[in-house]
Formats: structure tokens, C-alpha cells, sequence
């Protein structure tokens, strides 16, 4: 059975390889919220960080929606 | 070893015992360093074409006196010139041109700036996952902007951003031009065309503003614009020139509309100093823009610009293309002089040229107005 974890990273890596950068929000996005759901701040907000540059750079609609979360964390302005 | 102060009373002197620039001014490099600053910084300089970035939301880098500037026209359509550089590490952060979907993010550290050159977001520099500091103020760490001014399809910049306002310094020009200040259109890729010389910058300016060469160098217009029916253009300000009587094309577009009758069958090409060769005519106008790559090259890019969108269609095409291949021939037939000049600067013997008196007004008005600078 595939480990979910080592398929993320993956599945990440390539997205970068690719600069396919919709993957990069969204799959950074899923990093964050499994970070969450582990109860890892740090890790969210150190993925949440990478899919907000993402999302800006991309012109993403999540963007201000990734921004917030950073703030509500107190690690945005 | 500095060569500055140089005196250059005998280029400032009066035409009739007056000499051109010293050698030193078109193959030494430290002159040219010097040019950087004295001349490119301080004053108004033509850059680049608004045309050349035509999409909202989109930059292109250049370089431009070897700095790294990007053109970022933004999601509204306002273009601006910043320092193509992060201001985190001083990285390039546009190294190729293309579209900007909202933020231009720095390859290395991902610093991100908006397209007004806001600093929207400084990734992990707070420790990882923590995007602030109370060290980083975004406020005062946006993208270096350079003070641009756009004009008739040029942009220009000042370098140091202490020049008098564009309107101030190239007040005799906009005066002197304000018939023409309407919609210009640029109706084609053909129009839009550069070469390389291997001259110094001022050799094609000074080749520009004078209309002395004209019959040697450009016999083709012996027949309808003879040499007599061309004068000099003389104003206070950072220009000169030349303007003949009998503009009259053989290919006809539509003209301008509500242009005076000195226009009718007049035309001028003025210099704007230190670079740029304007063409007004009552059909179309033209922007010669001479960019320095080193003491000995330069890039000439030329934009002709059509007095009707009309122009655009394919009906004029064949008659477009016809125009652009005749000033490109014009402009390339000039080649061979600037190049000669720029060979010929490397005599020992040489002590800048002597000036006629009565035809080589503009060029010495040039040379006067470089040494002026200099000497500052």
C-alpha cells in the first residue's frame, strides 16, 4: 500500500518539476490540512506559506482565502 | 587614472573655432563609465517603446546602460520601470518576458511583489511557516522604481530621479510638437525594427541632426528634397536638428488631422539629447532610439507610428511594409559613416574635426551640450 505521505511529496515534486503551478496551490493547500488535522502548526502554516506564493504568483483565486488563514495564524501581514 | 576634469573649452567655444569631442569620447571605456552618470543618470533618456509590452498584466526585462530594468505594464494597463531586482538578495526576478498573473515571485527566496511593486509577501523570513518580522517593513522594501515619462510612444527615464520634470526638459520639443500630440498607431510589426552598429551612441546622433551628409550619403533624395531645402533646427533647450520644406511621399497615407500649414509640405527630425532622433511629418511620425552597449556598439531601434488605426488593416499592408523598408534603407545607408566615424576615432591624429561654420550647426550644438554635461 503506498504510503499517502511519501504520494504527497511526490506527487509535489513533480508538480515543481512541471511548474504546473494549480497543482503546487492545491496540493500545498492538502499538505497544510493534513498538517492540521495532525495537530502540526508549524508544518500548516510552512505549507500554507507555499501555497499562498503559489496562488499569488498564479493569479489562484484561493489566494486571499490562503492569506487569511496565514493572518489568523499571525504569520501574515 | 581619471580623466576627468577634462577641459572642453574647445568643444563648448563658438562654431567658427570650435572642435568636436576628443577621441577619448568614443573608444574609452572610462569615459563612456563617466557618460553613465553624468550624461545617462541625469537627464531624460528614450528607454524603450510602450508598444514593446502590449498585454495588461505583463513584463519584460531589459538592460539598458548594463542595468537590469524590467517594463511591467499591469493588470489596469499602467507601465511602469522598476530595477529588475528582489530586494532581498538582489536577484533578477524577470529573467524572460511574459505574462504576470498577479505577483512576481523571486526565484530564490520567493519574495513576491505585486505589479505595482508592492511587496505583497516575504515567505519564512520570520523562522518557517511564519511569513513576518518586525525587522521587515513591506512598506519601504517594494520594488525600486525608476521615474518614467511616456511620450509619443517612447518611454523615457531619469535614472537618478533628479532631472527637472519631462515637461521641463523637453519643454522646446513638447512645444514646438504639441500639433502632434494625438493618437499615434503603431499598425504593424514591420514598423518596429533595430540594428547593431559598431559606433558609439553619439556618432548616430550627430549623423542624425545634421543634413549635410544628405546628398553624399543619401542621394535618392537629391531628386524631391535637395539640400537647400533643408535648415537647421536651433532651440535653448537639449536639442537640435534639421527640417526640410518639401515633404511630399510618394506613398500617401492619411494625415493628421488639424496640423497648421507649415506642415502641409514640412517635416522636422529633431534630436531629443542624448538620444533619441524624432521624425514629424504630416502622415506619419518615427522614434529613433540609440541605445549604448559599450563605447564602440550601439543598438538603433526604430517605431514608425501612423496617423489613423485605418492604417492597421490589410489594405495598407503592401504599403506599410513599402515604408518601413524605405526608412529602414534610409536609417541603414547611415551605417557606414557611424562605423567609419567610430574606425577613424582611433587616429592619434585626429583632434575632434573641424566644423563647418555654416552646415555642421547641429552637430556642434550636440558636441557642445555633451561636453556641458561632462563638465558639470
Amino acid at each position: 500500500m503506498t504510503d499517502p505521505r511519501a504520494a504527497l511529496d511526490a506527487a509535489l515534486l513533480d508538480a515543481h518539476h512541471r511548474g504546473d503551478q494549480p497543482a503546487l496551490v492545491r496540493l500545498y493547500a492538502h499538505a497544510a490540512d493534513l498538517a492540521e488535522a495532525a495537530g502540526d502548526r508549524e508544518a500548516m502554516c510552512f505549507y500554507l506559506t507555499h501555497a499562498y506564493v503559489f496562488a499569488l504568483e498564479s493569479g489562484s483565486e484561493d489566494a486571499d482565502a490562503l492569506h487569511a488563514r496565514l493572518k489568523a495564524e499571525g504569520r501574515e501581514e | 587614472m581619471s580623466v576627468f576634469p577634462m577641459d572642453l573649452s574647445h568643444v563648448t567655444g563658438g562654431i567658427e573655432t570650435a572642435r568636436g569631442l576628443p577621441n577619448a569620447f568614443y573608444t574609452d571605456p572610462t569615459v563612456f563609465e563617466v557618460e553613465k552618470s553624468k550624461v545617462w543618470a541625469r537627464n531624460w533618456v528614450a528607454m524603450a517603446f510602450t508598444t514593446d509590452v502590449q498585454e495588461n498584466g505583463y513584463a519584460k526585462p531589459l538592460t539598458f546602460l548594463g542595468q537590469p530594468l524590467m517594463l511591467v505594464r499591469d493588470a489596469e494597463g499602467t507601465l511602469r520601470v522598476f530595477q529588475n531586482i528582489c530586494r532581498h538578495r538582489g536577484m533578477i526576478l524577470v529573467a524572460e518576458e511574459g505574462p504576470i498573473k498577479r505577483a512576481i515571485r523571486c526565484p530564490y527566496h520567493a519574495w513576491s511583489y505585486e505589479m505595482s511593486g508592492a511587496l505583497r509577501t516575504t515567505p519564512h523570513v520570520g523562522g518557517p511557516g511564519n511569513n513576518r518580522h518586525d525587522c521587515i517593513n513591506r512598506a519601504s522594501l517594494g520594488l525600486i522604481e525608476v521615474r518614467s515619462h511616456q511620450w509619443m510612444g517612447i518611454v523615457f527615464v531619469n535614472l537618478d530621479g533628479q532631472a527637472p520634470a519631462f515637461e521641463e526638459y523637453a519643454g522646446d520639443v513638447l512645444d514646438r510638437y504639441a500639433e502632434f500630440e494625438k493618437p499615434l498607431y503603431r499598425c504593424g510589426d514591420e514598423g518596429t525594427f533595430e540594428m547593431s552598429v559598431q559606433g558609439n551612441w553619439k556618432l548616430a546622433i550627430e549623423n542624425g541632426a545634421e543634413s549635410y551628409h544628405l546628398p553624399w550619403v543619401h542621394p535618392g533624395l537629391n531628386s524631391y528634397s535637395r539640400l537647400e531645402d533643408h535648415y537647421h533646427i536651433d532651440t535653448a533647450g537639449p536639442t537640435c536638428g534639421q527640417g526640410t520644406t518639401v515633404y511630399d511621399p510618394a506613398l500617401k497615407f492619411p494625415k493628421f488631422d488639424g496640423l497648421s500649414e507649415k506642415w502641409a509640405k514640412g517635416a522636422e527630425y529633431p534630436m531629443l539629447f542624448p538620444n533619441i532622433m524624432m521624425g514629424f511629418q504630416n502622415d506619419h511620425t518615427f522614434a529613433f532610439i540609440v541605445i549604448p552597449e559599450t563605447q564602440e556598439r550601439s543598438t538603433e531601434r526604430v517605431q514608425l507610428f501612423y496617423a489613423s488605426d485605418e492604417v492597421s488593416g490589410d489594405d495598407w499592408r503592401e504599403m506599410r511594409e513599402r515604408n518601413a523598408v524605405q526608412w529602414r534603407g534610409v536609417f541603414e545607408e547611415d551605417i557606414f559613416v557611424v562605423e567609419g566615424m567610430q574606425k577613424g576615432r582611433h587616429a592619434s591624429g585626429f583632434d575632434g574635426g573641424k566644423f563647418s561654420p555654416v552646415m555642421d550647426n547641429p552637430t556642434h550644438d550636440f558636441h557642445a551640450w555633451v561636453a556641458r554635461q561632462m563638465s558639470a
